[in-house]
């Protein structure tokens, strides 16, 4: 018998065996089981919306902000950085302040240049509070925020205490999640030698 | 508010392969029925009216999946039309397809015997001599009759009596079918096919627009029976996870096949050839090929004859189904869920069912075109309920925007959401389809002289007994029970073992009742 080999027909038929190939591998590829706490907590982090990181002069404040925005970046939750203008009792709230108030400004620069890094929606909040955590916990609660996101500088601390007065009073007097990171001493290192 | 019943103690262990071979022992083997009948009807724009009505299967299947995976309950179109439009079009859209599931089984059963006939010739007996006139009908081919006959009645036995044909069966079939379709349609281009056979059919014998519209609505045949995965979507192993890829692997693969098996055909044999055998049009088409035809052929009818007596089957099987999830839901009465005391089967609705696909079968006869005409109604149920489905995607998109959908249409316009809602996903592509499906349903009823009665009087019938039987049981005839559906979604997430989607509805509906997450 005289066989005769199509050109056209061969490169039809090469066309329908890798289309079939395509088909069938991308359907035995199923991605693995995920169990239901797993599931859970994945779903609990990416539904974080408001990240509330409270701003100083000092590496903790500025590592706090990083770490906010790689929480925040899957979901692209918007940050609150807050900066504290801590009022003394002896004078009106409404008191200028205007040193601190400038220093309270640069960490937000700062903390808006890292925002922007990560190219995350970011909100500057400077308010005047009695004590830097009265602040956080108000607009914690104003702006119904999913988690806070403490820096911890070690000297802060309270005597015989892990962590300070601040973030004590944050962490009693919110309902959302919190967040402390203290800093290490190598990471404060460079900082010390420069 | 009661709780609708998800039938949740159904045990899930069908596999990704035992999820699409379902669907393929239903969709896969209609391309053995239904080139014949195109062909007789599209005549050379045959392969032009299987891609038009691939094109629709397309977004058919496309809305299919993304509704079985997100609500991957049994009941399929009938369920997400009750979920999204309400009982009474839930009911429409039911009784459709189970007109679908009817003719599924009696058409199947003669496209059976079709290709069983193959081996008559062999035997030196010719169907074609069994052909007699009863009465005013012409050419009612009593052999035929009675192998159909024989074949719905030897289901019915199987199915009443609670004997499964077991699905390793059904898979190691479905292999062999795909191989034996993969080597024919691989031998025939590269050996057998003639380009030019196929231009000039194209040419020279391209249909009037009648026929040409005929045969893309017949055409939809071949791509009937999606409604399998989602039937079985509730034993299926994470539903969510695996029906979006057994849908639309089977959604391609069936078009690959039938796109193929119409362009090789056209390009071996004369659509008239191919019209003439429409009980056995793949086997001639294998016939025609060297080196493998002599063995092709008759290989072909068997494999052809077993996976369309399968595909006949599950017509039975998933009629029950449906009837099933029906009177759960309160469209038709519980009478059809009694077991049988000894077989513990359905065998109400079995034989019910089956006794319509009979009734079907010698109706169709007494035509003289069987398959012509079964294909008729078949056509007609398919597109009607697959319109309804359509609109039931959109209403639920709207309505229910809170169940995660792991699979979505593509091409969605964002609209803007009440206060506290997700936003609306308004899918562009459902438009097109029912655009489309209703395009294929209006050439059905100006060109079906059969379907175009056959079909609507079916649903009317359907439609009496709804309504007396919800006068009765005082339920509203137009409007919906109450129920629940969020229980009823977590139930079936959380038994579907899909987690990340029932933490996301658990999350999603925290935030509409305005409750805290974490």
């Amino acid at each position: 018998m005289h066989l005769q080999v199509g050109m056209l027909g061969t490169l039809i038929a090469i066309l329908f065996v890798v289309l079939l190939t395509i088909v069938f591998s991308w359907m035995f590829r199923i991605p693995p089981l995920v169990p239901y706490e797993v599931a859970h907590i994945r779903r609990t982090v990416n539904e974080l919306r408001t990240v509330v990181v409270p701003v100083i002069n000092s590496l903790s404040s500025e590592r706090a902000v990083e770490l906010a925005c790689r929480l925040a970046e899957p979901q692209q939750a918007q940050l609150l950085l807050v900066g504290i203008v801590e009022v003394p009792l002896s004078l009106p709230l409404d008191a200028g302040m205007p040193a601190q108030r400038l220093r309270a400004e640069e960490a937000i620069d700062v903390g808006v240049a890292i925002c922007d890094q990560h190219e995350l929606p970011f909100e500057r909040v400077l308010i005047p509070a009695r004590s830097a955590w009265e602040g956080i916990v108000r607009v914690a609660r104003e702006r119904s925020a999913d988690l806070i996101v403490l820096g911890l500088d070690p000297k802060h601390r309270m005597p015989g205490e892990e962590i300070s007065r601040n973030v004590a009073q944050v962490i009693r007097r919110v309902t959302c999640e919190v967040i402390v990171d203290r800093t290490g001493h190598t990471l404060a290192q460079p900082e010390s030698v420069s | 508010m009661a709780e609708p019943a998800s039938g949740g103690a159904l045990r899930r262990d069908v596999t990704v392969w035992g999820s699409f071979m379902w669907g393929y022992a239903d969709v896969g083997a209609d391309i053995y029925t239904a080139l014949g009948l195109v062909a007789g009807a599209a005549m050379g724009a045959t392969p032009i009216a299987f891609a038009v009505a691939g094109i629709v299967y397309l977004l058919v299947g496309l809305a299919y999946t993304e509704l079985a995976s997100s609500y991957p309950v049994a009941g399929g179109g009938q369920y997400f039309t009750l979920r999204g439009i309400g009982d009474f079009w839930g009911f429409v859209c039911g009784a459709a397809l189970l007109l679908d599931y009817t003719i599924d089984i009696s058409l199947f059963a003669v496209s059976s015997s079709g290709y069983f006939n193959f081996f008559l010739p062999a035997l030196g007996v010719h169907i074609a001599s069994f052909a007699v006139a009863i009465g005013p009908f012409q050419g009612v081919n009593l052999l035929w009759l009675g192998e159909t006959l024989a074949i719905i009645a030897f289901l019915v036995v199987i199915n009443v009596a609670g004997i499964k044909i077991s699905s390793r069966l059904n898979e190691v079939l479905g292999v062999l079918a795909i191989i034996g379709q993969v080597v024919i349609v691989i031998f025939g281009f590269v050996f057998a096919w003639n380009p030019h056979m196929m231009l000039s059919q194209i040419e020279f014998h391209f249909p009037s627009m009648h026929n040409f519209m005929y045969g893309s609505s017949l055409a939809i045949i071949s791509f009937v029976g999606l409604e399998s995965i989602s039937q079985v979507s509730q034993e299926t192993r994470r539903p969510a996870t695996i029906v979006p890829r057994t849908s639309i692997s089977l959604v391609f693969n069936v078009l690959i096949f039938a796109l193929a098996f119409s362009v090789l055909g056209m390009g071996l044999l004369p659509w008239q050839v191919l019209a003439q055998h429409a009980g056995d049009p793949i086997a001639i088409v294998a016939q025609k090929i060297p080196i493998i035809g002599a063995v092709a052929a008759p290989m072909t009818a068997l494999i052809g004859g077993l996976i369309v007596l399968i595909s006949s089957n599950s017509g039975v099987m998933s009629a029950s189904r449906l009837t099933y999830s029906m009177s759960t839901f309160g469209l038709l009465p519980q009478w059809f869920n009694a077991v049988h005391p000894r077989f513990h089967t359905p065998h109400r609705t079995i034989l019910v069912f089956s006794g319509v696909a009979v009734v079907e079968a010698i109706f169709a006869f007494m035509t003289s075109q069987a398959m012509n005409t079964l294909g008729n109604m078949y056509a007609f149920g398919a597109t009607a309920g697959y319109m309804l489905v359509f609109i039931a995607l959109i209403a639920l998109r709207f309505k229910d925007p809170y169940t995660p959908r792991p699979y979505r249409m593509p091409f969605n316009f964002k609209l803007r959401a009440k206060e506290g809602q997700p936003p609306i996903q308004f899918p562009l592509l459902a438009v097109v389809g029912f655009i489309g499906v209703g395009t294929i349903l209006f050439e059905v009823i100006l060109t079906h002289a059969i379907g175009r009665i056959a079909g609507p009087a079916w649903i009317i019938i359907m439609l009496v007994i709804y309504f007396i039987y919800r006068s009765r049981a005082k339920l509203p005839r137009f409007g919906s029970m109450p129920r629940n559906w969020e229980d009823a979604q977590r139930k079936v997430l959380r038994e579907a073992e899909e987690y990340e989607l029932l933490s996301e509805y658990e999350a999603a509906l925290a935030a509409k009742y305005g409750s805290q997450h974490v």
